[in-house]
């Protein structure tokens, strides 16, 4: 005990600790802060979090590996008696317990975000606790690389190769049919990775938790068995065990997420236009229908306006039929459900938006007038860059301030009816055919 | 020569040649994959290429600095400095050349794809950080900074592309802090690079890196 004390004071994962808690709190606050407005949204996110967490863990745990080759302590310490596999471990635990203690502040700060948002359901502590198990998983196989291989580069290395390969299968294209009521399958490897996506229209299969544990906690023990022990034979026994919570992970990765149709209930507010969230946001209704009431009351007199505002499936494979002009689904998070200014930004992209990107594609006036239409009802002008690193081009820029300029000129009458036509137009995806304001 | 040819045993260089060979081919090979695997991205999906390349080449090169006998080195009457700047130059111009070449044709047609000159001003800008880590906690640790960065900032941009409205996303000088991932013709990330490395060879060569302790 008193080695672990020591090592958990000295050497380099102590100094991991900070730039770990740094990590969690980026994910929590910078990615996606609007999830942690539901539990499911709030258990993925402690899972996403290791794609930033698992590459510094990975890279500590190499190089707290290689410490006794850098210091030509290697054979000194072999002659000593003590057995092998303490010594890895009492190298491996600071790494793994430092991680844990930056991962428990994380699911403290996501339970505080959440709690007050929402009064459905809770947070799946067999999923959280898969992700413990899973740091402690990338932490026996970055010791283990550090340990076989000699090189100074592989700790940078190994940690950029991890953020790589989860990052690749976090993103893994999955075809996604829309409206057409069925899941897609996830890849294959989708429940063998640390990181975990659950939106809040979906819940864990039971055994999901169980078994996810097994397989990181298998793959720990028989990574640094088959490193460290005497016989190294014994990390069979773990490694049987994670094989056999891989294949059912593998096999019903169909099954492993479901649909929870609890949280999707649909609790609406009485009034002109209906305003219906789902469930799991039924605490922010008030909130949500003051705001659509207030910025919907700009449009006034547009011909066929939607008469119902619903809060989306998130399951794009479940979308509704949105072709129906008195309804209206709106995707906002449950975070900013109350929050006008982003409502009004969702609203205003689903009422004059991107429906028709197909038939918008090749034209550059086709495409300027949703951009500058959107840009009219929210008030602002039309930006130059439409994310971090993709700008609009000049002509399209000009062609959708042009458009957000002539409608702020229009009498209010003009513009009333122009705004229905543009409406129908979208509709029928025959925007080609709207005259310019 | 002989000095020379010890020089460049001693700190792995060698090794770090086949290191920055066998990138090179990754990158290639990942140019060429990545746009097959993300059909429908909405940018160039080369961006894990443009940025993590060169990072992952500016830690091979920076760790190169480490010297297997730093109390001897002192001993020895030469202008180490000079060795220093030489050492990163020449590795900057040799890997500059096997990268430069790796994103030859454009793909799909963005708007804002990404070409060699992009793979060149990351390479200049992630050593230049990485030889400032070398100089402020000594070459074998150099790495810690430049990848704590490139990864953070790269899974944050990622982020804010999904989650920021259009007229939040950053504009102008708002946007140097992610200089590594902006695309081609952006003058502002070419000095934020050039500044990078000419205080970080600047540094390296006069404080040389700390040693290993």
């Amino acid at each position: 005990m008193s080695v672990l004390r020591i090592e958990l004071r000295r050497g380099v994962p102590l100094w991991s600790l900070p730039i770990l808690v740094a990590a969690m709190l980026l994910v929590l606050f910078v990615d996606n802060k609007y999830r942690m407005a539901e539990w499911a949204g709030a258990t993925s996110q402690l899972r996403t979090c290791l794609i930033l967490v698992g590459p510094v863990v990975v890279a500590t745990a190499t190089w707290q590996a290689g410490r006794e080759r850098r210091r030509g302590m290697s054979e000194f310490l072999a002659s000593t008696p003590r057995p092998r596999l303490q010594r890895v471990v009492g190298a491996w635990a600071p790494v793994v317990i430092w991680a844990l203690l930056a991962y428990l502040v994380g699911v403290l700060v996501a339970i505080a975000l959440t709690a007050p948002r929402t009064s459905y359901g809770h947070l799946w502590i067999d999923l959280v606790g898969a992700g413990a198990a899973a740091i402690a998983a990338l932490a026996a196989l970055g010791f283990v690389l550090g340990w076989y291989i000699p090189w100074r580069g592989t700790a940078p290395v190994a940690g950029l190769a991890t953020f790589l390969a989860m990052g690749v299968v976090a993103s893994a294209p999955v075809e996604i049919q829309v409206g057409t009521g069925t899941a897609p399958d996830p890849p294959y490897a989708a429940f063998l990775t640390p990181v975990l996506s659950i939106s809040w229209g979906e819940q864990p299969a039971a055994w999901l938790g169980t078994l996810s544990m097994l397989w990181f906690l298998g793959l720990a023990t028989a990574l640094l068995l088959a490193t460290a022990a005497r016989g190294r034979w014994r990390a069979a026994i773990p490694l049987m065990v994670a094989g056999l919570a891989a294949v059912p992970l593998i096999a019903f990765r169909g099954d492993a997420v479901v649909a929870n149709p609890g949280s999707l209930r649909l609790v609406c507010s009485d009034g002109t236009p209906e305003v219906c969230v789902r469930a799991v946001h039924a605490d922010m209704l008030g909130d949500a229908t003051d705001a659509i009431r207030d910025l919907t009351r700009r449009l006034d007199g547009v011909p066929d306006m939607p008469t119902r505002y619903v809060e989306r499936d998130p399951n794009p494979w479940s979308y509704p039929n949105d072709d129906e002009s008195s309804e209206l689904s709106f995707t906002t998070s449950g975070w900013d459900l109350g929050n006008p200014q982003v409502l009004r930004r969702d609203v205003a992209d689903r009422l004059f938006g991107y429906t028709c990107l197909r038939t918008m594609k090749d034209d550059i006036s086709v495409e300027g007038l949703p951009l500058g239409v959107r840009a009219w009802f929210l008030e602002l002008s039309v930006p130059e860059t439409q994310s971090p690193y993709r700008a609009l081009t000049a002509d399209l820029h000009w062609v959708a301030e042009n458009v957000r300029a002539s409608l702020v000129q229009m009498p209010p009458e003009a513009r009333t009816a122009w705004l229905g036509g543009y409406r129908q137009a979208l509709r029928t995806c025959t925007l080609s055919q709207v005259t310019m304001p | 020569m002989r000095l020379t040819r010890l020089y460049l045993r001693s700190r792995g260089l060698p090794q770090d040649l086949l290191a920055l060979v066998a990138l090179t081919v990754l990158a290639w090979w990942a140019a060429t994959w990545l746009p097959g695997y993300f059909p429908a991205a909405p940018g160039d999906p080369r961006l894990p290429v443009v940025v993590l390349i060169p990072l992952l080449a500016a830690v091979v090169i920076s760790t190169g600095l480490t010297s297997p006998s730093p109390v001897l080195d002192l001993t020895v009457p030469l202008p180490w400095w000079r060795w220093r700047v030489v050492h990163v130059l020449g590795a900057l111009t040799v890997s500059g050349g096997l990268l430069g070449g790796v994103l030859t044709s454009e793909v799909g047609s963005y708007v804002n794809s990404y070409d060699s000159s992009v793979m060149i001003r990351n390479l200049i800008g992630f050593l230049g950080m990485a030889c400032l880590a070398a100089a402020a906690v000594g070459a074998h640790l150099s790495w810690t900074v430049p990848m704590g960065y490139g990864i953070a900032v790269y899974f944050v941009v990622a982020a804010l592309d999904v989650a920021l409205p259009d007229e939040q996303v950053p504009q102008g000088l708002a946007r140097i802090w992610y200089w590594q991932m902006q695309p081609a013709g952006e003058d502002i990330s070419w000095l934020v690079a050039l500044c990078l490395l000419i205080a970080g060879v600047g540094f390296v060569s006069i404080r040389a890196s700390r040693h290993e302790t």
